[in-house]
């Protein structure tokens, strides 16, 4: 049988790329984009990815990006090193999991560090079969990792093997946040004696913040910094105020946009906008007291992954804008935001493929990792 | 060079039945038995509600438009095989499945033969589905 696959893997191929070819074709003229503010061509830098998760810059002009089946990459020149990276650690690489997010330390340049966050498989000793999200920091010499420090990790362990959230980011005060996904069902959510559906909050080391809002509180998982998050796979620091924002998975409907705040209740799953997968009710509440209300929310649900601010003058009408990717509708919203309110949203670049991350680099651009194709591209605004 | 043709023709047109006929093979010895089947068929949802559910719905019937329906679908029941080599492999680009085109992308969900056995038994048989056809991990395995 594995014949036949091989006769229709080319067939495959070719309607891939032609159903690509076709999209180029609709968004115009030599594939420039006409959007509301802004025109801008989607340039492909790297082609024959499977599942690209995240992206990092590093001061040099290399880029990292992590591919879910446990590789890490790396682009020097435009171009990508034939070898991963050695050191990773070991990812449960099945349904949502495997190796996720990337992120530099603040201070990269002085001190090298290297954030990871992953499905590790349940080590000795800890709770649960399974795995849960991990936190790792390393630093890279030559093409290998080294250094590597497992500095949180998610307790206790799930055999179930989707909603790890994954997110990696780090505040003006140099604290570095990951979002945690519910590890599935709508069970054990509202409580703090474990970690679904939390953001933590960690010194850079891996140790806890004594000011964390439950710290003291008897039970309490202490690195939790807010809670009643479904599946969070997108977390920016808003450059205007400093805070941090995530957005997360609904059910059927009801993803989020969320401004994350010290100690808050997100409500999930007491209070939700979806319904669940065979359309049964959740919670007939989308509102409660104690519970914060989204920025905003989505029905039907988009799939929201990976999203940035833009900060950069290279898209001067889309200053302050956030950009979400989605994987449902494989397009990425631009969303404008006055006082801590979406005013606008539009839609770009539909087709594109699955959006898994979004990442302004240091060098002003907009970079997207695709999957469906598994690409990297970035966006270039044309006059 | 005619009846070189010929031989082709009859080559190419033995192929097309083979394929045609194979999913409808039922169960050889090779198969599960009827137990071991129904077991099959019971892990095989709990795959189904771990891995499948968020785009094809726990009903089968997908998103209009965007993911594929399962329940009903000429594109997994005409060849259950090819749908077990997605479900292995995942699938990137357009399909059409009861003439309706989609095109989005399907990740290789990094599960075990077994559980790729599982749901196929599973969805083969669910919501109205009435496939013959059984899979065994042995045989996911050579795909």
């Amino acid at each position: 049988m594995h014949h036949l696959w091989k006769l229709l893997l080319p067939a495959v191929l070719l309607s891939a790329c032609m159903a690509f070819v076709k999209k180029d074709d609709s968004s115009g003229a030599a594939g420039i984009v006409s959007s509301e503010k802004l025109r801008f061509r989607v340039d492909t830098l790297l082609t024959g990815l499977e599942v690209p998760w995240g992206m990092t810059f590093l001061p040099n002009g290399d880029m990292l990006f992590t591919e879910r089946d446990g590789e890490l990459r790396l682009v020097r020149g435009g171009k990508l090193h034939p070898d991963p990276i050695g050191g990773v650690p070991e990812v449960r690489a099945k349904g949502q999991g495997g190796l996720l997010d990337i992120e530099l330390h603040p201070d990269y340049a002085q001190n090298g560090w290297i954030y990871f966050s992953y499905a590790s498989p349940a080590q000795p000793g800890e709770q649960g079969e399974g795995s849960n999200t991990a936190l790792m920091r390393a630093k890279l010499n030559g093409h290998q990792l080294t250094d590597q420090q497992v500095i949180f990790k998610a307790r206790p362990n799930y055999t179930a093997a989707h909603h790890y959230g994954g997110r990696i980011e780090f505040d003006r005060e140099g604290y570095v946040y990951l979002s945690l996904g519910d590890r599935g069902g709508t069970f054990d959510n509202q409580t703090l004696a474990n970690h679904r559906g939390k953001v933590v909050r960690l010194r850079d080391d891996g140790s806890i913040p004594e000011d964390n809002p439950f710290f003291a509180q008897e039970g309490a998982m202490k690195e939790v910094f807010s809670w009643g998050h479904r599946n969070p796979q997108g977390m920016a620091l808003n450059p205007a105020t400093g805070e941090l924002w995530e957005h997360e998975h609904g059910p059927q409907g009801g993803d989020e946009v969320n401004i994350v705040r010290k100690g808050n209740n997100y409500g999930w799953a007491a209070i939700t906008f979806g319904i669940d997968y065979d359309g049964s009710v959740i919670s007939s509440d989308t509102a409660r007291e104690g519970m914060e209300q989204p920025v905003l929310y989505w029905v039907p649900s988009i799939a929201p992954c990976g999203m940035d601010f833009v900060t950069s003058d290279t898209y001067a009408p889309w200053k302050g804008s956030l950009l979400v990717g989605s994987m449902k509708f494989r397009y990425l919203k631009r969303l404008e935001i006055s006082d801590n309110k979406v005013t606008h949203q539009e839609t770009l670049i539909e087709g594109i493929g699955r959006i898994r991350a979004v990442e302004e680099a240091p060098d002003g651009y907009v970079y997207l990792a695709v999957e469906g194709p598994g690409m990297i591209v970035r966006l270039v605004p044309v006059n | 060079m005619q009846i070189r043709m010929r031989w082709i023709g009859w080559t190419f047109g033995a192929a097309l039945c083979l394929g045609m006929a194979l999913p409808a093979i039922p169960p050889g010895p090779a198969g599960p038995r009827q137990d071991d089947y129904e077991a099959s068929r019971q892990r095989g949802k709990e795959v189904y509600m771990l891995y499948c559910v968020t785009c094809h719905l726990a009903d089968g019937k997908g998103t209009p438009g965007v993911y594929p329906p399962l329940a009903g679908s000429d594109f997994l029941l005409e060849d259950p095989g090819r749908a077990a080599r997605i479900v292995k492999r995942g699938l990137s680009g357009p399909v059409k499945v009861n003439g309706v085109l989609y095109n989005n992308n399907m990740t290789a969900l990094g599960l075990d033969d077994q559980e790729v056995a599982d749901v196929l038994n599973y969805i083969l048989g669910a919501w109205g589905n009435r496939s013959e056809r059984r899979f065994t991990a042995a045989e996911i395995a050579a795909y």
